[in-house]
């Protein structure tokens, strides 16, 4: 009996510890959706002419890297946007800078900003394809 | 009467008592008569059982209703010289019934036991267990045979206990390989699918957080379609885009993203099932819109999708013939 609730003990332990681990890198994973879901009401809903809008941002030391990539489903669509840098500061989202973008069939912009050390930076697109208006968001990126 | 005089009485019937059961064990039993009893004797011997010392209604209950041996009786019981004791309390019971010049037979014994028992039992339910009993292996063996052990309240709770103790196994064991094996968790949450009505946003997880110096030039397309071209390539710190197309207005595109961005890709995903296929050994995702089909798929610490018009079987090869 003794080593059955040693046991039972164990398997607790292990449980609550493994658990625990599991469930902080979970939160950390899943963090960013969280973020990201404010924003879904912006995305016009309507993708005939879209095949693929592809936000990204990365950084190094300071330096951010916004870099998007936008496809039409035809090859001849007229793709015309704004890719936006943005930063995070007292509870929203404000344009740091922009960049404006043009291009037949697919287009894809790469940027460079040096952004201020402790903040939090996303990339934000508005597109238009053939008419048809679309919003994407990249991941955020804290540098 | 004085203390001491009791003791010493006592003693004496205890010492008249062991070599009365010690005659018992030496008994001949074969020149012993035995007699049945009317259904009405056997209700009476029923009444006198019930009222016989504990240490005796066991021993006779295990002899008649539960057919152990006296070895196993005084191994269970933890008694000695049951057979002694059973021959006695057989004795006296057939004395008290007025039969003295023979015994009661096994069968009116059996008979009685069975009605016995069933009054000696009756409140069992009602007993507040103050410590669970701790069975012999060999109790637990005969009560199983004779299927008393479990009650269907009893079965339930050892199913249930034991679906919890899988459940929890099962959930232990994925904390744990989720906790220390990193490669593991990428698998799991290599991918984020968020579905929306128009559109899809696909996110990686992590991926291989360790790897981050890979090239994503170090991935080389070996296969392309006859006929089709290279138009462009875009390259930029986070992602790497191969542009083909052929005159017949057929196209695809091969995007490749480092480790190093937090990308996120809308795609067009309207009424159609994103199917989850294992790819180059890795979790991948393949639907198609309209002509248009997309495949995403992992390999090589590089995030790759392609995307094209053109038919799946193509399609299929050239991001089987990726690699480094």
């Amino acid at each position: 009996m003794k080593l059955k609730r040693m046991g039972a003990t164990v398997i607790a332990i292990a449980l609550l510890a493994g658990g625990g681990a599991t469930n902080v890198t979970y939160a950390m994973e899943s963090q960013e959706q969280v973020l990201a879901r404010v924003d879904y009401q912006e995305i016009t809903p309507l993708w005939n002419s879209i095949a693929d809008i592809s936000p990204s941002i990365s950084a190094e030391s300071t330096t951010l890297y916004p870099e998007v990539y936008i496809k039409a489903k035809s090859s001849s669509g007229s793709i015309t946007g704004t890719m936006y840098l943005e930063k995070y500061a007292y509870g929203s989202w404000t344009t740091v800078t922009s960049w404006s973008l043009k291009g037949t069939g697919n287009v894809f912009l790469s940027k460079s900003y040096r952004g201020t050390s402790g903040v939090k930076y996303r990339a934000r697109v508005v597109v238009d394809v053939d008419g048809e208006n679309a919003v994407a968001i990249s991941g955020t990126c804290e540098i | 009467m004085p203390k001491m005089a009791n003791n010493i009485l006592k003693e004496v019937f205890q010492l008249s008592l062991q070599d009365e059961l010690e005659r018992m064990i030496k008994l001949n039993m074969n020149s012993i008569i035995h007699q049945s009893l009317s259904d009405e004797e056997v209700e009476q011997l029923a009444i006198k059982i019930g009222l016989l010392p504990s240490e005796y209604r066991s021993i006779i209950f295990f002899r008649y209703s539960f057919n152990n041996t006296p070895s196993e009786t005084d191994r269970i019981l933890e008694i000695e010289n049951s057979i002694g004791k059973l021959r006695y309390i057989q004795k006296m019971l057939s004395g008290l019934m007025g039969i003295n010049n023979s015994w009661i037979d096994d069968n009116s014994m059996e008979r009685a036991c069975k009605i016995a028992i069933i009054e000696d039992t009756k409140d069992y339910n009602n007993i507040k267990v103050l410590h669970k009993p701790n069975y012999s292996k060999a109790f637990r063996r005969k009560l199983k045979d004779i299927k008393i052990k479990q009650n269907p309240n009893n079965i339930l709770m050892l199913l249930a206990k034991r679906v919890a103790v899988f459940i929890l196994v099962c959930i232990l064991s994925f904390s744990a390989v989720l906790a220390v094996n990193a490669e593991a968790r990428e698998k799991v949450f290599e991918w984020i699918i968020e579905v929306f009505e128009k559109f899809s946003i696909i996110t990686p997880q992590d991926i291989d957080e360790g790897n981050n110096s890979v090239e994503l030039t170090s991935l080389k397309i070996n296969y392309i379609p006859t006929g089709f071209e290279l138009v462009d390539i875009h390259k930029g710190r986070n992602m790497l885009i191969y542009n083909y197309s052929i005159e017949s207005n057929q196209e695809f595109y091969i995007k490749l993203y480092s480790s190093y961005g937090e990308n996120k890709s809308y795609y067009d995903t309207e009424g159609v099932e994103i199917k989850e296929i294992i790819f180059k050994g890795s979790q991948a995702y393949m639907w198609q819109t309209d002509e248009i089909i997309y495949l995403i798929w992992y390999q090589d610490g590089i995030e790759c999708h392609i995307v094209g018009n053109l038919n799946k079987d193509e399609l299929l090869k050239v991001a089987e013939d990726i690699s480094k």
